[in-house]
């Protein structure tokens, strides 16, 4: 046991423990100075900030009134104070729509070129920024630019540039925005979602075409019905009818499908529809049931509501209780027989 | 005994080197993922978050239990929250004060019929309530499970959003905090859980919820808090949040996706330290299963919370903190050194046993043996003593780096006495102070092993509103 445990002599210990303290100590005054440095520097940068805010808001509020030209505003700033003022129009041009962002996106046009410096940059959080002001101070979306930022090794900054181009309503920028909507499949399918719905109804084709294209994955598939669901785009429902019945779609997919046809849906999709309603899967019968509901064209679809509420799943039951209009009828599915709430 | 002399040179010299090498290392990791949080904050305003996206509903559980001093305000608190789509849920566990008097009486509450929608485990509900004023406000009444996870549990069945935030009867949240906390679940659709900063309101301004003057508290048993405070959140859950090893979301902030909660049953009402239990369990169910996931955090997502001001009320505290880390690495004991859970295995899990765990005891140890080996005359007194002021530099050092961080990434302490006050308390912390704490992490340690379950009483002394 001796044998294999080395002696350390006290002298060497302490010379080690010595240099060791010293070192420590070093470190801990840099820390110290680091500390001190960072609040001095951040209080001071705070106060330049907001001085230069002060200066900058009923300028303005100038512009946003038209009292100044547009291009005169941030062509009277130094180059040092660019960074600043690009932060600065950002800011409030996050918070304004229509007009009032236009203008201050004319504005910022001498800033712009600070924008796609940084999108050059090395840091993907840089790049994001570069990206993010591209897209709320242009008063057209760069959509070249932004387009190649969709292909980011960064995922944050192909979504940054998505969001700048969702910005600009430009079914251009929309149908750009598709072509990298299966790298966005990681990102929460209602974010993405919403931001193909924020193109409008003009949106409503491409997306349409993204959604039906062999090469669009699952995950893109399901944001792409949703915003088709929440833009309520009726010409969609012959795509989404075709996509239903073709093999190979996962059940989540469809599941979602059928969700929008209940919505957007006509009695010439009921035939797809039906085909789900006796479907092993709880989710599928519940949906289907419930868009048949929606959408039931005659007699058959009636019956088959009808069978529906002895279904042995409880919220299928109460889906076509509902759909027959019999919620207090006379076996309506008592909500404590439900058993817990169906995936979404 | 030579040879256990020398034994022990090597242990100490090896712990200290394990222990300062993973704090450095921390402060390091931490630095950079602050640098780039602060360019993502750049990037991302929370006001476009809450007008453009379409947010996901959350609703806030908030267990309470005899919270009758701060029970009002802090719902209001809650309620005044920015974000679109909440549902604020108290669950008041039982109260033997007038807690659900008082909410009754402020909020109008009438009882309502509302079915649990999901299948987790709970004492017994009595009854459901919701605001007449506020009807985005809901209070369930329920027998006394004898812990906050039977209480969130209850909330969790009755819960119907595909999120929820796990609070205390006490948080404040910050205006934008939810915002804030939501946004890794936007941009990553794995993620499953999401924990935010906590942060201590005593000593600070509170004003219609929200704190308005964020100070040191006066009494210094809470100054030495926000120093730990500082320390574990800005720099610890940075770092390994960084490293993707995450293994606390603190219970007082945490934002859970409910299908994953109740998929493992919800909270696990054996331990103490339910939060981390849950986050372990997380990591091992998915990765066990091999399913993408991730459990994030979020430091610019902030709660405040009142800490304790009573040596007795500390005490216990550290006390049920320890007994529960104790029990929930003795239960996940198979995730210790086993490659099969990446990074937890490896790295986090091996951190929290040699150094959270045990290191209360390494540090008696030395204490011990410094006393008892000086007066059999077999160690160097110099040589001790530089040793002993190594390792409290080496500590003061990785305070101070964090309080660096906080200033670089926060400055959330702006005045500069206040700085001043947290450099100070990096050195005095180490006089008496760390003993304390030490001491009743031992007693949490005892408790584990005479398997204690007790809570203990925590005392409100509710906010300073003036």
């Amino acid at each position: 046991m001796r044998a294999t445990i080395p002696d350390i002599p006290e002298h060497v210990l302490a010379r080690v423990a010595s240099g060791l303290l010293i070192g420590a100590l070093g470190l801990t005054l840099a820390l110290v100075v680091a500390a001190f440095a960072i609040h001095g520097w951040a209080a001071f940068v705070e106060r330049r900030r907001s001085r230069r805010a002060e200066r900058w808001t009923p300028r303005l509020m100038a512009l946003l009134d038209g009292e100044i030209e547009a291009e005169a505003f941030a062509r009277a700033i130094w180059p040092h104070q660019r960074a600043d003022m690009l932060r600065f129009l950002v800011t409030f041009a996050v918070r304004l729509r229509g007009g009032d962002r236009h203008r201050i996106a004319e504005a910022a046009a001498p800033l712009r070129a600070l924008a796609h410096r940084y999108l050059q940059s090395p840091s993907p959080e840089w790049r994001a920024f570069g990206a993010h002001a591209l897209g709320v101070l242009s008063v057209r979306a760069p959509v070249v630019t932004l387009g190649t930022a969709l292909r980011d090794p960064s995922r944050r900054v192909g979504l940054v540039a998505a969001r700048a181009l969702s910005r600009s309503a430009d079914v251009r920028a929309a149908r750009v925005m598709l072509t990298g909507l299966s790298r966005f499949g990681g990102a929460h399918t209602a974010s993405v979602a919403s931001l193909l719905t924020a193109f409008g109804v003009q949106g409503g084709m491409p997306i349409t075409e993204a959604l039906v294209h062999p090469r669009t994955d699952a995950r893109a598939r399901l944001a792409a019905i949703e915003a088709l669901r929440r833009l309520s785009f009726v010409p969609a429902a012959p795509a989404a009818r075709a996509l239903l019945v073709r093999p190979g779609i996962d059940r989540e997919t469809q599941a979602a499908l059928l969700r929008l046809l209940g919505e957007i849906g006509a009695a010439a999709d009921t035939a797809a529809v039906r085909r789900f309603c006796d479907d092993p899967d709880d989710v599928l019968r519940i949906n289907a049931i419930t868009a048949l509901g929606v959408l039931q064209s005659g007699p058959d679809d009636e019956s088959r509501l009808r069978r529906a509420r002895l279904d042995p799943n409880g919220w299928v039951a109460l889906r076509a209780s509902e759909a027959l209009g019999e919620t207090q009828g006379p076996d309506p599915a008592p909500s404590d027989a439900l058993p817990p709430s169906p995936a979404r | 005994m030579i040879s256990v002399l020398h034994l022990a040179d090597w242990v100490v010299l090896a712990f200290v080197g394990v222990v300062v090498g993973h704090y450095l290392l921390g402060a390091v990791v931490a630095l950079v993922a602050l640098v780039k949080l602060r360019w993502r904050l750049a990037s991302s305003h929370v006001e476009e978050l809450a007008s453009a996206a379409t947010l996901p509903p959350i609703t806030l559980l908030v267990p309470m239990y005899n919270e009758g001093v701060v029970a009002v305000e802090a719902v209001h608190a809650l309620l005044g929250v920015e974000y679109p789509t909440k549902e604020v849920l108290v669950i008041d566990d039982g109260s033997t004060d007038d807690t659900l008097a008082r909410l009754a009486a402020a909020f109008e509450l009438e009882p309502r019929l509302r079915p649990p929608a999901s299948d987790v485990p709970h004492q017994p509900a009595r009854a459901v309530f919701q605001s007449r004023t506020r009807p985005e406000l809901w209070v369930l009444s329920k027998a006394n499970g004898g812990s906050k996870a039977d209480a969130v549990n209850a909330g969790l069945a009755y819960c119907r959003s595909p999120l929820f935030c796990m609070l205390d009867g006490d948080s404040l949240l910050n205006r934008d905090a939810l915002l804030r906390a939501v946004r890794p679940f936007l941009d990553d659709a794995r993620t499953v859980a999401v924990g935010g900063t906590v942060g201590i309101v005593n000593g600070s301004r509170v004003r219609y919820g929200r704190v308005e003057h964020l100070r040191m508290p006066r009494p210094w048993l809470a100054r030495f808090q926000v120093l730990e405070y500082v320390r574990a959140f800005v720099a610890a859950r940075t770092a390994w949040d960084h490293l993707g090893a995450l293994l606390i979301v603190s219970g007082a902030f945490g934002l859970f996706r409910r299908d994953a909660v109740v998929a493992l049953g919800g909270l696990d009402d054996t331990t103490v330290g339910e939060d981390m239990e849950l986050i372990l369990r997380l990591h091992r169910t998915h990765l066990e299963a091999g399913t993408p996931y991730r459990i994030g955090y979020a430091p610019d997502a902030v709660s405040w919370t009142e800490c304790p001001e009573s040596l007795a009320v500390l005490g216990r505290q550290r006390d049920r903190w320890h007994r529960g880390l104790a029990q929930i690495l003795w239960r996940h004991r198979r995730m210790l050194f086993n490659p099969r859970y990446g990074r937890v295995g490896m790295l986090a899990f091996p951190a929290y046993v040699g150094i959270e765990l045990l290191g209360p005891v390494v540090e008696a140890l030395g204490y011990l043996g410094f006393v008892v080996f000086l007066a059999m005359g077999w160690i160097d007194l110099p040589l001790a003593l530089l040793l002993l002021a190594l390792a409290v530099t080496l500590g003061v050092a990785q305070s101070i780096a964090a309080v660096a961080l906080e200033q670089l990434a926060f400055r959330r302490y702006e005045r500069l006495r206040d700085l001043w006050l947290l450099l100070l308390l990096s050195v005095i912390e180490n006089l008496g102070y760390r003993q304390l704490t030490v001491w009743w992490r031992l007693k949490g340690l005892v408790s584990f092993f005479r398997k204690r379950q007790a809570w203990g009483v925590m005392t409100r002394t509710g906010f300073q509103t003036t």
